[in-house]
């Protein structure tokens, strides 16, 4: 417990920000990209975060108890449900239940509690929980099952009209098929596979291409499109979190430029299905997301500005190689995962001079000499 | 939640600006930007709607006593030169400097000594359990009482120092600032006499960037006393040979830098034929955001330079000295008046009038809030100083230091320690807001680390002692942690093991401690051989062996113990007795000489 044993002295001034106001704002962040989300791919969303929120909420309250910590004054800080939500958004809608309460099983305990709780994980834990869903269940974690696809031109269905909503439920809880009077005929739909996280290489940006070409405008609903819409709302929750000042400009900035010129330094005109266009690797792959709401996260990223530029950079670098050169499905939670490694190491290189102590080359250059 | 940033940003970059398109006078050409910092609502409009009131005067009378500690600066601790029982006129000598390093302290108003060894209360928060006995010994001060007569007489035959200063020697000049026991008014107390001896000044920098919020006992001072300060700089420049002379003032103070531009002006007028060179005067505007007033902070915006950690400004040729002491070198020179007043803000929400006053140092604290107004049921606590610096008073018989700039008697919504003993705070998020307001560019996440587990070393290599406790950090810290708090235990802990001074007391302690052990263990082995020999005289009579031999109570006939021993073999035993107790005596006896020759 932080209960501090002397008497409290200057400052007294009442503080300006608190860690649940902190959560909520990033919450709030996200909600145009949830109504977005849920717009084009249906209540599978929805689904999945009502899991996610409340068995986070339950398993927070477990293990608060279990480490003998109050649990009401944990749990208010909100943190789990931000979890929740970001890896609300890396699932796919319609996956059965089961994935999400793995998910956040994952996030909550091996993500974030065996480190210490908040603020002391190593790993993004909502990163940590897709990644480790990906390579234990791949098969779900690839399929997607939308109710309204363009790709079935037999059974079109509004995602969320009351039918759409209920083939959502019943992808989600599939034993609810037996009481089904009329089952949904369960095949995978193979344009919406690729999306979110799952970028399964460019398969995804080509379907994109396709419904352009038949006359589809981004504006439209429609499955193949949407996911550009959805980071669009990602790019603004994240200028909202910059101008509230929850996140520094440095993460972001760094990430979308640096993926932004490796994509136009290979991009070759007409072999988009190799290297992709700059606009593909910013709007149709999980990029954003990435840039500003999980390599963002504070306890796993470096404190200082030239850490977070390094840092930054070394995640788009990554980002790029892996989706361009690498063999895995994913590319943007592997990065993250891999830098939030190095996070530890940087920071100690970067540390900040105080004002009045000699400056980080002068004390190297003393420490070379002394060496030599 | 950030409006505390949206103001930062039009405090640090819009309003400076503006200011310079305008052509408001005074604006240095280079101004280099403080790292950090915060831009918290000011509430300094509460206490500047009256003018300056003067104690004591119809409104504000004297109080019944003057509590005087003899430790109101820094450096060692005042002597009382007066005792119990004894008249003391206004402005007279009560305690003097204890040596260079001193400060004297002078009598504010008339009256007769009643206590010259008050106890005061411990301003001192830091507690640590385990150590709470060795800050005990730090804490403990003492106060000089005076019960005033209420005629505020001064005494007979002292004269003012009338000629003019420009005539008088730098070192004739220092000796008044020393004389007049004056110490540095913005908050540290460092003695200015010192400061002023300090040779290849090439700067002067007089601080009137008055940043906290609510202060506005400077701001006062330099819209009513504008003339004075001004002189005050002047005098201090020439005492230090400063070439030139900068006075730093918060731009949005618009009254007081109107009254020091006119002065400047109409001084430069009068000087230019003659000798406008030597006094090289400028005002410069800086952008308020808090702690532009940290004596390091408004050097190194103003001229850009970074002292280096450890040391002090005048190792790098700034003086810095604030608009308050400035004055106080004034009134020192000119009038040959002491420092026995200062003026001090009155504000806060709990108080029906917020006002400045000028107070006599000593002035207890309830009798300011009783002129005030003080409204008991809003009061939430009283601080000395501001609510980012300042301190709690421990009482209300707490009195006003030469170091005190503010009382803020705040409310609910003035002032709030969020995180009590009580109630915990959350863990640290590595948010990092703490970093972006550090004015001295710390890693406080880093530090807190540090600092709370007590890792010495790594707090003091990532600049413990390089914080100056502005309180930025705690007061933007989402988990409402107290940062500082943890920083002043930590730096209390490392002050505490490293006083050598401190260390030798208690090995003399523990060492008198061994010997007076050493010095029993010789008793006792001699008290041994006394009783041994007392029952070889009693075998030698022939009289029974008794366990009570020794004393002196009739002893009831027993039967002989030595039934089965005979008479002789008790000798014998006895003898060998006695032979070991004189060979432990004398091993004991010889360690303790060895242990006083190795001392010596």
């Amino acid at each position: 417990m932080n209960n501090i044993s002397h008497k409290v002295s200057s400052p007294f001034l009442k503080p300006v920000f608190s860690v649940p106001g902190v959560m909520a704002t990033v919450l709030l962040a996200l909600l145009p990209a949830a109504i977005c989300y849920t717009w084009f791919f249906g209540a599978g969303f929805l689904i999945n975060l009502l899991i996610t929120s409340t068995l986070g909420l339950l398993l927070e309250a477990l293990v608060m108890r279990a480490r003998g910590k109050p649990v009401l004054f944990y749990l208010s800080d909100l943190s789990i449900l931000v979890t929740a939500a970001l890896l609300s958004f890396a699932l796919p809608p319609g996956s059965p239940w089961w994935i999400a309460a793995s998910g956040i099983f994952i996030a909550c305990v091996f993500g974030k509690h065996v480190f210490g709780g908040l603020g002391h994980n190593v790993f993004n834990p909502a990163a940590l929980a897709y990644v480790s869903l990906l390579i234990l269940f791949p098969l779900q974690m690839t399929g997607w099952y939308l109710p309204g696809s363009g790709s079935y031109a037999e059974a079109p269905i509004d995602p969320l009209s009351a039918d759409g909503i209920y083939t959502s439920l019943q992808l989600s809880f599939p034993w609810l098929r037996d009481f089904a009077l009329t089952p949904f005929p369960v095949r995978p739909d193979g344009f919406a596979t690729a999306t979110p996280l799952i970028e399964y290489k460019f398969a995804a940006p080509a379907r994109i291409l396709m419904a352009e070409s038949d006359g589809f405008t981004l504006w439209e609903r429609e499955a193949r499109t949407g996911w550009e819409m959805v980071s669009v709302s990602f790019a603004l929750g994240g200028l909202f979190l910059l101008w509230r000042g929850v996140i520094s400009w440095h993460i972001p900035f760094t990430v979308v430029v640096v993926v932004f010129v490796l994509a136009s330094l290979f991009y070759q005109p007409g072999q988009e299905a190799i290297f992709g266009s700059p606009w593909l690797h910013l709007f149709s792959t999980s990029t954003l997301i990435g840039a500003f709401f999980i390599a963002t996260d504070p306890a796993s990223s470096p404190s200082s500005a030239l850490g977070k530029l390094i840092y930054g950079a070394l995640i788009g670098i990554a980002m790029y190689s892996i989706r361009i050169w690498g063999s895995y499905l994913d590319s943007v939670a592997l990065a993250i995962l891999a830098v939030n490694m190095c996070s530890p190491l940087i920071d100690q290189l970067t540390a900040r001079t105080p004002l009045g102590h000699p400056s980080r080359i002068k004390r190297w250059l003393t420490a070379w000499k002394k060496a030599a | 939640m950030t409006h505390l940033r949206r103001s930062f940003f039009i405090t640090k970059t819009l309003k400076p600006w503006l200011l310079r398109l305008t052509g408001k006078a005074g604006w240095a050409t280079t101004l280099h930007a403080l790292p950090g910092g915060i831009a918290p609502a000011s509430h300094k409009t509460l206490s500047l709607q009256q003018k300056i009131i003067r104690m004591p005067s119809g409104e504000l009378g004297l109080p019944a006593q003057l509590i005087l500690p003899l430790r109101q600066h820094l450096g060692p601790d005042s002597v009382p030169v007066v005792s119990v029982g004894d008249y003391v006129y206004k402005n007279q000598l009560i305690a003097a400097a204890n040596g260079e390093k001193g400060v004297g302290l002078h009598a504010p108003s008339s009256g007769y000594i009643s206590s010259i060894s008050y106890a005061l209360l411990p301003t001192n928060e830091t507690h640590d359990p385990e150590r709470s006995w060795q800050q005990a010994l730090n804490r403990h001060q003492t106060a000089i009482v005076i019960d005033t007569d209420g005629k505020h007489a001064i005494q007979p035959g002292l004269l003012a120092a009338n000629s003019d200063w420009r005539v008088r020697s730098p070192d004739e000049l220092r000796q008044a600032v020393f004389d007049a026991g004056i110490c540095g008014m913005g908050g540290a107390g460092f003695p200015t006499a010192i400061k002023l001896g300090a040779s290849a000044i090439k700067t002067l920098i007089i601080n009137g960037a008055e940043c906290e919020p609510f202060i506005t006992a400077d701001e006062a001072l330099m819209r009513e006393h504008a003339a004075e300060v001004i002189e005050g700089a002047l005098i201090i420049q020439r005492i230090c040979g400063a070439q030139s002379c900068v006075i730093g003032i918060e731009a949005d103070k618009y009254q007081a830098i109107d009254a020091i531009q006119s002065v400047i002006n109409q001084l430069m007028t009068e000087l230019k034929p003659a000798n406008a060179g030597q006094a090289a005067l400028s005002l410069t505007l800086i952008p308020s955001i808090y702690p532009s007033g940290g004596e390091k902070q408004l050097i190194r915006i103003m001229t850009g330079i970074e002292v280096v950690s450890g040391k002090r400004p005048v190792d790098v040729g700034v003086l810095c000295h604030s608009v308050a002491t400035a004055r106080a070198v004034y009134k020192a020179v000119i009038a040959g008046e002491p420092l026995t007043s200062r003026i001090t803000t009155l504000t806060g929400h709990a108080l029906k009038t917020a006002v400045n006053v000028e107070v006599m140092i000593g002035t207890p604290v309830s009798h300011l809030l009783d002129f005030a107004g003080v409204q008991h049921a809003k009061l939430q606590r009283v601080l000395v100083g501001g609510p980012l610096m300042g301190y709690e008073a421990p009482d209300l018989d707490t009195p006003v230091l030469k170091t005190s700039n503010c009382l803020l008697a705040g409310s609910e919504r003035d002032i709030a320690a969020v995180v009590t003993q009580s109630k915990p705070h959350r863990d640290c998020i590595r948010c990092d807001f703490c970093a972006t307001v550090c004015p001295v560019k710390l890693q406080p996440q880093t530090l807190y680390f540090a600092a709370r587990h007590q890792h010495h070393d790594a707090s003091v290599e990532q600049g413990l002692f390089d914080c100056i406790e502005c309180g930025a950090c705690a007061v933007v810290c989402p988990s409402h942690i107290p940062l500082v708090n943890y920083y002043r235990e930590e730096k209390a802990v490392i002050r505490t093991d490293n006083d050598t001074a401190q260390q030798a007391y208690w090995q003399s302690l523990f060492e008198k401690h061994q010997q007076r052990l050493s010095v029993n263990a010789i008793d006792q082995q001699q008290r041994k051989l006394d009783k041994l020999q007392h029952k070889l005289e009693t075998i030698a009579v022939g009289e029974p062996l008794t366990k009570t031999a020794l004393t002196k109570t009739p002893v009831p006939p027993v039967v002989a113990p030595t039934a089965s021993k005979s008479a002789e073999q008790i000798k014998q035993e006895i003898e060998a007795a006695v032979a070991r107790a004189r060979a432990r005596k004398a091993e004991l006896q010889n360690k303790t000489d060895a242990t006083q020759d190795a001392d010596e």
